[in-house]
């Protein structure tokens, strides 16, 4: 049952009448004899006037910008020089139709009801559709393709430009496309909304699924960056709220139970086909990232910026990990063994931003701070020990660590 | 089984009940509605409650006890005579005193109440006004929001021409001040948000008038003797009370047979009471934060409690909302009557079972929680944020922080400080989860929040299958359930005084307040009625003691308006000279 289903009204941007309904339908269901009903009455009524005024309140701004601008779809489209490939009709179309009106009203209200289905068929809804059913896909997926096998949103410029740049295997593997790809307002915008991100999961799901079955395909798995901004639209790991997918707590929360949860779980099931580290958490990788991590953070409080060595040692650190964001290194780092039974917040949006290219260049780093003798440099020496400890556990760079052990034990009889 | 609404006030209470699809109030044996929540204690052990009481606050300080509210939840005793009580024990004793008043006007007998608690209580002190009920012997049906009982009770009122559109209630009664923006709209009232502050009310102002009284004077307020600062304060409360019709006033107080006196005008009040004034704008600019507001949004202000009846109070709210307000005729009797109708609806009387008002929970509630390990204190993880509508049930997933980590504790807090430890701690549960290498197993909590206030917490582990099921109560730090029924026998066992003998009290009462005011000839005056009255009392046929006390309250009143005036002295003349002075 929609939202709009049970308000018993049909869609509209009414505030007024969402009021209405709601203040006539609370009679039905009143709190102090139906109180389980009343609550999910009072979700869908804060839902649709939180999405009625969200949308009223990007109109407005549109309009307030398009006094001062051009429509901006054109500003957010990656510059042609950067990208020839694939990126011309579709995206300058929306040149002529300016977005003010049109899509910011497409929404919820056209696809949650199938008595209009009549609107959008053309040419370009069909193809998919007439694939996917080629395609065995996930049978969540399936069926929430097939409710909304004629949808609007199939004719949306996002998603015709999210077809083209996964078809491409230089665009894929194109991280700026996709970042502004995400960050376009029209996304933002678009990300609200359950009927775009069904047909949005809907297509990512049948390309991947062509990918895997050919072998020739341009390519088998999808880039990190990319799963990151999916993870960020689904809010897979971000369980803390300060998403960005919805503004206030009431919505978050209708929309994660409503709309995410079956498309996330769909996702997270499907997701090690598609990523190529999603199951990186078995492989040591994964292990030594983490106490490099470990490591780096204590490198940060040891170095000073007039070391000699200095450059060759920002050398190493960037041989050595992938630093995309050292800002969020910390955030990785867990240190002080300190057990006190207290839960740990889960926030690890940025877990695989940042990852070890090789792990023997750790060693290497840590062979030369220890040979440095720098005052922290005992308290370096028990991270290491742990991190040995968690190697010998995996069985792993036994010739490094033996080294290392062995200078650690050469430096304390030094210090004694 | 009859259902009753009590507003359980700092100042005064009431008690109102649905009959005959409207709402009544039913005073008390004195035939007033209000009955002044004041409990004490007489020398032979009878508890006194209501005006008796306040009568002798001045006389009897040691034995008199006010404004316990203010104390609710807490491990606060009042030493009256020879035994202590905790503030629940006195909010029972009122509470009992208001049930057998009113159940003289009710043919069934009273077994349940909806009690008005300031929407800004937090769990400990909802908690002890609920073991207060228990105390009394009366089952808590519902706790209701002081401002959303008032905003139901205009909108009832108001139904044939109401207003839509979002409300604010500012209810700033003698010792709780509580901001509710309310949505109106068709049989709805939604309560958008709340603050508060339930430590401020009437009783700051008297202190801040007591205060400057005493700088003025050369009097030093602290070092002053206890029934003395009761007299200063007495009188403070009378001068603010008649500052609300005149322009300026007089304070006068007699201590140890000398006089003080200075002259408070409108405009000297607002000086004197500004930081009072400042504390409240805080509390509205966090209400409309909270309901995610604009000023201009505002389509109409309520105004409930005594305080708001103070022209000082109103001026300055005009002049922040930028609009003319009017107080409710009714003011003082909002919220009792909301409570009154709010027993309608959940008696589902036909006529008003439409409205449909929904509450929101003023705190945030969340468990004890770190970012990593080397976090030295926990901190606050809010699971369901301050201002979600109730009743409402949010869950979140917490991991393990060590390798190994056998259990979670699940620490829950209520409150909107970051460490947990600046929060108010509602106790700790403690769930096993399955150990593993990397300590990173998952475990999802529930918190489930129901109408009435009450937390339930679950909790499971997402990988075994340990869970955990806790009603969170407050900590068993002040009464067990043992000592709750102990003390209900007890309270049901006492004597508290009847009618007849209640008139009787209140009158030598009173004469002995006066006795401690008056000076010279007066108390001398005061001395004989004291003691021909007191005499007269047990010995005297009914009649006789009604002619008597008929005399009595005319000489009392006499008395009173003796000891009150300045035979010298027109208030306005002086102001006017004060007037002039300042303006030369």
């Amino acid at each position: 049952m929609s939202y709009w289903e049970l308000m018993g009204i049909p869609p509209t941007d009414d505030i007024n009448l969402i009021k209405k309904a709601y203040a006539e339908k609370s009679k039905l269901y009143h709190p102090e004899t139906h109180p389980e009903q009343f609550q999910e009455l009072h979700h869908a009524y804060k839902f649709l006037v939180a999405q009625c005024k969200r949308k009223k309140a990007y109109e407005e701004k549109v309009q307030a910008e398009e006094k001062t601008k051009q429509p901006d779809l054109e500003t957010l489209d990656i510059p042609p020089e950067q990208i020839s490939w694939g990126f011309s009709g579709s995206t300058k179309k929306p040149k002529e139709q300016p977005e003010a009106p049109e899509p910011a009203q497409a929404p919820v209200a056209e696809n949650k009801t199938p008595s209009k289905p009549a609107q959008a068929p053309n040419g370009a809804s069909q193809t998919p559709v007439t694939e996917r059913k080629t395609v065995q896909a996930d049978a969540d997926f399936l069926s929430l393709v097939e409710q909304h096998a004629v949808d609007p949103w199939e004719s949306d410029p996002l998603i015709l430009q999210l077809k083209k740049m996964l078809d491409k295997k230089a665009m894929v593997l194109y991280p700026t496309a996709w970042k502004k790809y995400f960050f376009s307002r029209d996304f933002l915008k678009r990300q609200y909304d359950p009927g775009f991100l069904k047909v949005f999961t809907a297509v990512i799901e049948q390309k991947l699924e062509e990918s895997i079955k050919d072998p020739k395909h341009p390519y088998r798995k999808l880039p990190i960056w990319l799963y990151n901004y999916l993870n960020i639209v689904y809010g897979t790991f971000d369980q803390n709220g300060g998403s960005c997918y919805a503004q206030d707590e009431f919505s978050e929360h209708i929309y994660k139970k409503e709309v995410i949860a079956p498309l996330q779980s769909a996702f997270e099931r499907s997701a090690h086909k598609y990523f190529d580290c999603y199951d990186m958490e078995k492989h040591d990788y994964l292990i030594s990232e983490r106490y490099a991590f470990y490591i780096y953070r204590n490198l940060l409080e040891i170095l000073e910026p007039e070391e000699p060595d200095r450059e060759k040692l920002r050398r190493w650190l960037m041989d050595a990990f992938d630093l995309t964001n050292t800002s969020h290194v910390l955030e990785l780092l867990h240190c002080d063994p300190a057990r006190d039974g207290y839960g740990k917040r889960i926030n690890n949006t940025f877990r695989y931003q940042v990852r070890i290219i090789n792990s023997p260049y750790t060693f290497e780093l840590l062979g030369y701070l220890l040979e440095s003798n720098h005052p922290n440099s005992p308290i370096l020496e028990d991270v290491m020990e742990e991190v040995m400890a968690e190697y010998e556990k995996q069985n792993h760079y036994r010739n490094e660590r033996e080294i290392l052990m062995m200078m650690i034990e050469e430096n304390r009889e030094k210090r004694k | 089984m009859a259902l009753v609404g009590i507003d359980l006030g700092t100042t005064n209470s009431l008690i109102a009940i649905w009959k005959d699809h409207k709402v009544e109030l039913l005073p008390n044996s004195l035939g007033h509605n209000m009955t002044p929540s004041v409990v004490g204690v007489d020398d032979d052990g009878t508890l006194l409650v209501g005006e008796i009481a306040k009568e002798r606050r001045i006389s009897h300080p040691d034995y008199t006890a006010a404004e316990f509210k203010r104390h609710m939840g807490t491990d606060y005793k009042y030493t009256l005579g020879d035994k202590t009580y905790l503030p629940e024990e006195l909010s029972a004793i009122l509470l009992k005193k208001l049930i057998a008043d009113a159940q003289t006007k009710v043919a069934e007998p009273i077994t349940e109440a909806v009690i008005s608690v300031p929407a800004y209580f937090d769990n400990n002190q909802r908690e002890a006004t609920k073991r207060a009920a228990q105390i009394a012997g009366i089952e808590v049906k519902r706790l209701v929001n002081e401002p959303s009982s008032a905003v139901l009770y205009k909108q009832w009122k108001k139904r044939e021409d109401r207003v839509d559109g979002i409300h604010l209630v500012v209810d700033f009664g003698g010792g709780t001040l509580d901001i509710s923006v309310v949505d109106c709209f068709e049989n709805i009232i939604e309560i958008m948000a709340v603050s508060g502050n339930n430590q401020l009310g009437g009783k700051d102002f008297d202190l801040c008038i007591a205060k400057d009284f005493c700088t003025k004077t050369g009097l030093s307020f602290n070092n002053l003797r206890k029934s003395t600062r009761e007299n200063i304060l007495w009188t403070a409360e009378n001068v603010k009370k008649a500052l609300t019709e005149n322009d300026s006033v007089t304070m006068r107080v007699n201590i140890d047979d000398q006089k003080y006196e200075t002259v408070y005008s409108t405009k000297e009040l607002l000086q004197v009471t500004s930081q009072v004034l400042v504390q409240m704008k805080e509390v509205l600019n966090d209400a409309l934060r909270g309901a995610k507001i604009e000023l201009e949004d505002v389509e109409e202000i309520i105004l409930v409690g005594g305080s708001c009846k103070m022209p000082v109070v109103q001026k300055y709210l005009s002049a922040l909302f930028q609009r003319p307000l009017t107080i409710d005729p009714e003011g003082d009797y909002l919220v009792g009557y909301g409570a009154g109708v709010l027993t309608g609806i959940i008696n589902r009387e036909s006529e008003i079972s439409d409205i449909v008002m929904t509450d929101v929970c003023p705190f945030s509630l969340g468990i004890a929680s770190k970012n990593d390990k080397s976090d030295k204190y926990p901190s606050l993880s809010v699971i369901i944020p301050k201002n979600s509508m109730l009743p409402t049930s949010k869950s979140q997933v917490f991991s393990g922080l060590v390798p190994f980590q056998e259990h979670l504790s699940i620490h829950v807090y209520q409150g909107e400080e970051y460490w947990c430890m600046d929060n108010l701690d509602l106790g700790a549960f403690l769930l096993d989860i399955t150990p593993n290498e990397k300590g990173d197993t998952r475990a999802l909590v529930t918190f489930s929040y129901d109408i009435d206030g009450l937390l339930v917490v679950t909790a499971k582990d997402l990988i075994g299958d340990h869970s955990l099921e806790a009603v969170v109560t407050q900590k068993a730090t002040l009464l067990t359930p043992e000592e709750i029924e102990q003390k209900r026998l007890a309270l049901k066992e006492q004597n508290i005084l009847q009618k007849f003998e209640e008139e009787n009290r209140r009158i030598l009462a009173w004469a002995q307040r006066l006795y401690t005011q008056a000076d010279g000839a007066n108390k001398f005056a005061l001395a004989n009625i004291i003691e021909t009255y007191s005499k007269a009392l047990p010995e005297d046929s009914l009649i006789a003691v009604q002619k008597m006390r008929k005399d009595t309250i005319a000489r009392l009143l006499q008395l009173e308006m003796t000891i009150n005036t300045d035979f010298f002295g027109d208030d306005d003349i002086i102001s006017k000279l004060m007037d002039d002075t300042t303006e030369d």
